[in-house]
């Protein structure tokens, strides 16, 4: 007699090892498996709520200052190193895994106004407002030794920036005058002035290494080629700015933070419109620095908040404020893309992570892969009503609540002034001027 | 006019009146200083003393002054009546409720709780004999006979109640439960007649003195030989009813003859209740009426199984005509959308209105607006499904409103969700490669800026700033875009 049997050969769906993960015969017929677009979206949602629920973005507080945290400095080869200067001319050196302060040295008398790491990585500078550059070792001195500094370069006015170079044994400070100086010289060996007598910040650019731009009391940014004898160009706002970070993977665009609580992103080429005008903050805007990716950048504003922002976005896409971070005078994005550093009036230097949500450390395989699908997901349908208005929230002090809300009011109050202005004069009288343009008031070469 | 008295007997009459009054005021003084005692401890010793002492003198009252113990027994009842209408010990009141809330944490409130239920429980118990030594063998629950459970069969109304409830749940057999029927009616008519002569005696003696039952305090019971000190058995013995039933049993016991023999063959009838028919129910000859039932399967009888999944779901189903209901349902979904008939007359407007008064016909007829049928429903073509032409509300909270900023068109928006990233719609190796992200950072690296040779490795972008020495100007050839 026939009998039907099944015969089926084991090889084909049972596994080899324990170790292995089960076969599982799929099949990918989308009739089995309808309802794509509902059941994504659902995942969508649920990894929006997720990310705000894992969204604990606060590390660690560095205790230990017995001033306001001016300045601070990354190391250009360690990542657990952070350098920080303080008002009362205080340096000290943390080690940020460990979360402990290695070394103090006590640099100035007076504010530390500028630090910065050597690009080797083994001495670092400081100026201060007692009118004196300062190099220093990044090695702790050995038994007994007194802190030394390799050498000191005394000037005749205060110097409030330094910048270094990023390959050659060179360094800029700004104060009366924009300096280039060579490490081994104790007089500059180029000044740049251009009618303004107070400067603010300068900074080299990382990937055109010649240039350098600072900003100056006058409302301006004023573009240097280290190699030229005269500045560039200059461009003139309405309001001053603090400071400016270049962004590290774009050559041409830098990112300066202004008095009026907003930042501009400008090509250095074409300095007559911003690029893009970036609104978020309820104050005035004291510090910006780039992700090393150059996709984003992190700014520090009088109102106690930190703020990330896409590079091409008008508005933020995170905030950070505690009710013990007062008001942020310094921040630094950390060289692996992964912390953001936050130095502030009182005393403490905070560590935040740069993508609130994410897991730190080593992720398996399987973890990897769920997060990236998340995250892909909530990018996908980002645009749906649900899932932006769950993805946008945030929880803001109230102070800056209705502050942002009070400037609102005067901005559409402005605007509707403006139009009504221009509705009731003779056409063509009153320009039509963006927001970019309103900004710049002229760019002098 | 008093009666003449000497001096001794007045004075020894004044020590008299003296010695009572001092009695008095010692006596009021006591009871006084014992009001005002709020040791708990003293009033629960005291509280127990005097139960004890109720008890003895309650049962020298029972054999000496039935009057009294009469009225004690009626004294009795009323706080029962009082407790069972009130309900004044149920842990309702406001005291209980803060109790309540404390008794999680708190053993003395717990008890304190339980204690008040025990109160209510010896206030509501029922007064049950239990006299004689001899009449406690009858009267405990064990030797109750069997059909003390039954309900009264006295009438043939409620066919229902024909039948013996059913004592095994594993019977399934008809003829052995009929068996079992006659069997234990021969055997309670004995019984009956057994007890018959005993349950008589204290039928008499429970008509001459009501049912008492001695308050019996929580803790202690004191059982006295004469008095039995019962709890808890109103459920099980009501002995007034008890007697009711009795003579019940006695008269409707010829009548329990329509034991019938239950059709056993037909296993169909499995389900339905035992020893009911079709003929008991029914009043009067009923004329049968031919329902046209709905076309169904023909219902396969297995052999093999009663219980196959279609068969179970026709006969749920046997009674509802879904179709017809399906039918009337789409035609009320149509019905609705379809705008009736919209009457504008106004009353007045070249006749008479008022209350009360209705415009002319003819007026009417020419104001009645008819409005045009509406668009053809999706549905139409399609005679077994009703689609819902109603926007649903809690689906546009979901929507995308507006087209978002980048995309140009619906279809452009509409092409980008359409396809799955996930695992169920897609290979390992097509997911990964669909939901890597745009930045891959290595843990622990530090991410140096660009250098010019890799801006330089695409060679149509042209350096903009190879500026010689002194060169004023910027070369502004070519305006490449890296944003």
């Amino acid at each position: 007699m026939k009998v039907k049997v099944l015969s089926r050969n084991p090889d084909d769906y049972v596994r080899e090892t324990k170790l292995d993960i089960q076969r599982v015969p799929r099949n990918y017929d989308p009739t089995l498996h309808p309802f794509e677009v509902c059941r994504e979206y659902t995942r969508a949602l649920n990894a929006t709520k997720l990310d705000r629920v894992f969204a604990k973005p606060f590390l660690t507080a560095l205790d230990g200052h017995r001033d306001g945290v001016n300045c601070m400095a990354k190391h250009t080869t360690s990542l657990s190193t952070l350098l920080s200067g303080s008002c009362d001319g205080e340096v000290k050196v943390w080690n940020l895994s460990k979360r402990e302060c290695l070394r103090t040295i006590q640099a100035h008398e007076g504010f530390v106004r500028g630090m910065v790491v050597r690009f080797c990585g083994t001495s670092f500078f400081t100026v201060g407002d007692d009118k004196t550059i300062k190099q220093w070792k990044m090695e702790a001195p050995g038994y007994g030794e007194a802190v030394e500094p390799l050498n000191t370069i005394l000037g005749k006015t205060v110097y409030t920036g330094l910048a270094h170079h990023q390959k050659e044994g060179v360094f800029a400070t700004c104060g009366q005058q924009v300096d280039i100086w060579d490490e081994q010289r104790s007089s500059p060996i180029r000044s740049f002035t251009w009618g303004v007598d107070s400067f603010s910040s300068v900074h080299f650019n990382p990937v055109e290494t010649e240039l350098l731009a600072s900003c100056a009391s006058d409302r301006s940014i004023i573009l240097y080629d280290m190699r030229e004898a005269a500045p560039l160009k200059k461009v003139i706002m309405t309001m001053r700015s603090n400071t400016l970070c270049w962004n590290p993977m774009e050559a041409y665009y830098f990112t300066s933070c202004n008095e009026d609580y907003n930042l501009y992103t400008y090509d250095m080429r074409y300095l007559n419109k911003p690029v893009i005008v970036h609104v978020d903050h309820v104050s005035a805007v004291l510090d910006v620095d780039y992700s090393p990716t150059g996709k984003e950048f992190v700014s520090a504003s009088f109102d106690k908040t930190i703020r990330i922002f896409p590079k091409d976005a008008g508005h933020s896409r995170e905030v950070y404020h505690t009710k013990r971070m007062q008001h942020v005078i310094c921040v630094k994005w950390s060289s692996d893309n992964r912390y953001i550093l936050s130095g502030s009036d009182e005393m403490n230097i905070r560590l935040w992570k740069a993508s609130a949500s994410e897991k730190l450390g080593v992720l398996a395989p399987r973890e990897k892969n769920a997060a990236n699908y998340r995250a892909k997901l909530r990018e996908k349908f980002k645009h749906f009503p649900q899932i932006r208005r769950i993805a946008q929230h945030r929880h803001l002090p109230k102070a800056i609540y209705y502050q942002a809300k009070e400037l609102k009011a005067m901005k559409d109050a402005r605007r509707r002034k403006e139009k009504n202005v221009r509705s009731h004069s003779k056409p063509g009288s009153v320009p039509v001027l963006s927001e970019k343009e309103k900004h710049v008031v002229t760019v002098v070469k | 006019m008093w009666p003449l008295r000497n001096l001794l007997e007045v004075k020894i009459r004044r020590a008299e009146l003296q010695k009572a009054r001092a009695l008095q005021t010692y006596y009021e003084a006591k009871a006084r200083r014992e009001r005002k005692i709020k040791s708990k401890k003293y009033h629960r010793v005291l509280n127990k003393a005097k139960r004890k002492e109720f008890l003895k003198r309650f049962e020298e009252m029972v054999k000496n002054d039935p009057a009294a113990a009469l009225e004690e027994i009626n004294k009795m009842e009323l706080a029962r009546m009082q407790e069972r209408m009130s309900l004044k010990h149920q842990n309702s009141g406001k005291w209980a409720k803060s109790k309540a809330i404390m008794a999680k944490y708190d053993e003395s409130a717990r008890k304190a709780m339980q204690q008040q239920l025990e109160v209510n429980k010896d206030l509501t118990q029922k007064l049950s004999i239990a006299l004689n030594d001899d009449n406690e063998e009858t009267e405990t629950p064990e030797n109750l006979p069997d059909f003390v459970n039954e309900a009264p069969l006295g009438t043939d109304s409620n066919p229902w109640m024909k039948g013996k409830l059913s004592e095994e749940p594993a019977e399934t057999k008809g003829e052995t439960h009929n068996l079992n029927l006659t069997a234990e009616l021969t055997e309670t008519a004995a019984n009956v007649e057994e007890e018959e002569s005993d349950v008589e005696e204290t039928e008499e003696e429970s008509l001459q003195m009501s049912e008492v039952c001695a308050k019996a305090a929580p803790v202690e019971e004191s059982a006295d030989a004469s008095l039995q000190l019962v709890e808890g058995q109103t459920d099980q013995m009501q002995p007034l009813e008890f007697m009711e039933l009795l003579n019940q049993v006695e008269s409707v016991q010829p009548d329990q003859t329509p034991v019938e023999p239950r059709p056993s063959s037909d296993q169909a009838q499995k389900k339905q209740p035992k020893g009911i028919t079709l003929k008991d129910t029914l009043t009067k000859d009923a004329n049968p009426i031919l329902v046209p039932l709905a076309p169904t399967a023909v219902a396969a009888e297995d052999s093999d199984e009663t219980l196959t999944q279609t068969g179970l779901i026709q006969e749920a189903f046997a009674g509802d005509d879904v179709i017809s209901e399906f039918m009337k349902d789409k035609k009320n979904q149509e019905d609705a959308d379809k705008p009736s008939v919209v009457d504008m007359t106004l009353p007045g407007w070249g006749e008479w209105g008022g209350a009360g008064l209705k415009p002319s016909r003819s007026k009417r007829r020419r104001f009645r607006v008819k409005t045009a049928p509406p668009p053809p429903r999706k549905d139409e073509k399609l005679p077994g499904v009703i689609l819902s032409e109603k926007r649903n509300s809690s689906l546009s909270l979901h929507q995308v409103n507006t087209l978002p900023f980048p995309f140009t068109s619906h279809t452009q928006f509409e092409s980008t969700l359409r396809s799955p990233l996930g695992r169920t719609w897609n290979t390992e190796r097509a997911v990964k490669k669909l939901t890597k992200p745009k930045v891959i950072t290595q843990l622990g690296t530090i991410i140096e800026p660009m250098t010019r040779e890799e801006l330089m490795k695409d060679k149509k972008t042209i350096n903009l700033l190879t500026i010689t020495p002194h060169s004023k100007h910027l070369n502004k050839k070519k305006k490449s875009q890296v944003f």
